[in-house]
């Protein structure tokens, strides 16, 4: 099955990642304050710019045997992992990610892990199902 | 159930897991630089290493271990148990450690490592339950079968170790001849010229430098040297009395004089066979062989040896592994010699300029950076051979050759399992000409990394079950 994210995704991770930058950019504007903006407007406009061309680009084919993700636009990447019998499936969702109706999976086999990043609920559901796991909550 | 105890070293080895406690009664009073808080300091101490010593104790007086129908069953924990069931077939590599400070205790450390996850189980047993639980969990190849000793040209290795030891006392030697000769300049030099000197000329700064510089990088090279011997000692220590024996299931290697080890792997469970293509292992023909097997990475010894001509010992021991098939050259065709030659060409290059600098400005280190530059030469030599040599061939089913060069060391890997997973990079530099860098890991956590690859030849070769 094809999967792709969902285009809420976007705004869903440039938001988070916005909050994340806040944190250092806080600590810093308390020494002084123009450095601690300067960092938080170039944190902000490298994480929106990698999340929108990381989620835009990125497809994952799953089958009962094979995992294959592909993404990126300036560095290009691809990732083939063998669903094996070690292989695992973790779900993390926060309240947000639920109200939009999505969630974040990391399947996890021994030679390696990829992160399927703000995928459907559903779609979570149907990975699971379709490798024969159940999903593992882990947030 | 009965229920077996491990040996007390299961408490020292506690004890060690925490030793970084021991450090908190001293932080305060070596922060304030206290003398008097220091010797309050050392009572709190005691206090601490008795507390600890008590709780190692108890931990090791609640862990218990059983081996019955359903497996090896370890419980460990004083407040929270962990109780883990290992059965046989859960178990790739079973290793049974024995340093000579437990031998005198009559104990050993056994590692079991795991087929299908990673991480290993550790447990340290008095050497009677030991060695038959190994026996036990992994029965080792059938009676009989053919023992394996490196013999005569086998044992050269040895021999080039020794010349390394005779290296480093030279450059001991040498060293300490270098720093005698600045210790007798200095005996002329008045102390508060010195200091003077360092305010007011900055060529007399650089006079000294010229006088301390070469004895401090003679010793610093001495010093790596020093660390490389005792390295390549503990090396000749572990791989002394080795011998391997075999049945195409299991494998068995025996080895070392002060630390004992008794290494069995299952072949089943075999996930990769890497062959070291070193320097000294060039020069004397004679290949060191390394296994991976499940959570198994390899060990710090190698599981065999194999020398030109002699394929059928190598195939006695692990069967349909043709690691010596000759592929030659791959397809250069759009390959990038940046990609090999970049960091050593960048290294060897500033080592060429300080090289060249020093002859006129400071002669005496020139021959430590005449060595670097050297060692960068034959850095790009190897890393050259990878711009010939390094690919992917497939070689039938489930079995993937791979050749790459890290450092000095060219690698000929054969991977056995169908569940290594494969990641490809690409940079905007290599994107138009459609190459990029092969990742393969494999299950024990190892990755093997083949540099400027092209990705329509990797998918060709490796069929579209391994990357679409």
């Amino acid at each position: 099955m094809e999967v792709t994210p969902i285009p809420g995704g976007v705004i869903l991770f440039g938001g988070y990642l916005a909050v994340l930058g806040l944190i250092p950019a806080l600590a810093l504007g308390v020494l002084s304050p123009w450095p601690g903006l300067v960092f938080w407007l170039a944190w902000l406009g490298l994480t929106v710019l990698a999340s929108r061309y990381g989620m835009a680009t990125i497809r994952i084919h799953i089958t009962e045997q094979q995992l294959v993700a592909r993404g990126g636009t300036i560095f290009p990447w691809e990732v083939c992992l063998p669903m094996d019998q070690g292989a695992r499936l973790y779900r993390m969702s926060t309240p947000l990610m639920r109200v939009l109706g999505c969630c974040l999976v990391r399947v996890t086999t021994p030679s390696g892990g990829v992160w399927l990043p703000a995928i459907t609920r559903m779609d979570a559901r149907a990975i699971a199902r379709l490798v024969g796991r159940g999903l593992e909550d882990e947030a | 159930m009965k229920r077996n105890q491990f040996h007390v070293f299961y408490a020292l080895q506690q004890f060690q897991e925490r030793w970084i406690l021991l450090l908190l009664p001293l932080i305060n009073a070596l922060v304030r630089f206290d003398l008097a808080g220091l010797i309050t300091s050392l009572i709190a101490e005691a206090a601490v290493i008795l507390i600890l010593g008590a709780v190692s104790l108890l931990i090791w007086q609640n862990a218990w271990w059983h081996l019955g129908e359903g497996g090896l069953t370890v419980s460990t924990g004083l407040w929270w148990h962990r109780v883990i069931t290992l059965r046989p077939e859960d178990l790739a590599c079973v290793e049974v450690y024995r340093r000579p400070l437990q031998r005198m205790a009559g104990a050993a450390q056994v590692n079991l490592y795991y087929a299908h996850q990673k991480g290993k189980v550790m447990l340290y047993l008095p050497w009677r339950d030991a060695r038959p639980l190994a026996e036990a969990l992994m029965k080792g190849p059938a009676p009989g079968s053919r023992v394996y000793r490196p013999k005569g040209l086998d044992r050269v290795g040895l021999a080039a170790v020794s010349s390394n030891l005779f290296a480093g006392i030279w450059l001991v030697i040498f060293t300490w001849r270098q720093t005698a000769q600045v210790l007798d300049q200095l005996a002329f030099v008045d102390r508060q010229s010195l200091e003077q000197a360092a305010f007011s000329r900055i060529e007399t700064l650089e006079q000294y430098a010229a006088l301390f510089l070469p004895a401090g990088l003679a010793w610093l090279v001495t010093a790596a040297m020093l660390f490389w011997v005792w390295a390549l000692m503990g090396s000749a220590l572990r791989t002394a009395r080795f011998s391997v024996t075999g049945d195409g299931h299991q494998l068995r290697t025996q080895s070392g004089i002060l630390t004992k080890v008794t290494r069995t792997v299952d072949l089943s469970y075999l996930t990769a066979v890497d062959m070291h293509q070193g320097p000294a292992a060039r020069i004397t023909r004679c290949y060191p062989i390394y296994l991976k097997a499940g959570s198994f990475g390899g060990g710090d010894v190698p599981c065999c040896l194999y020398r030109v001509g002699r394929e059928h010992y190598l195939q006695d021991l692990i069967p349909d592994c043709p690691l010596w098939t000759k592929l030659g050259v791959v397809p250069l065709k759009k390959r990038s010699i940046p990609a090999f030659l970049a960091f050593p060409g960048v290294c060897g290059g500033t080592a060429l300029v300080l090289y060249l600098v020093s002859r006129w400005a400071l002669p005496q280190v020139s021959w430590i950076l005449g060595v670097l530059v050297l060692l960068c030469l034959f850095w790009a030599f190897f890393q050259l051979e990878g711009f010939f040599r390094e690919g992917v061939t497939c070689l039938g089913e489930d079995r993937i050759l791979v050749r790459y060069v890290k450092g000095y060391t060219h690698h000929r890997v054969m991977v056995v399992t169908p569940y290594a997973g494969y990641w490809f990079y690409q940079t905007p530099y290599n994107m138009p000409y459609g190459r990029g860098t092969l990742r393969i890991r494999l299950p024990a956590g190892q990755h093997l990394r083949v540099r400027s690859i092209l990705k329509e030849g990797l998918r060709r070769e490796l069929g579209k079950e391994n990357i679409q």
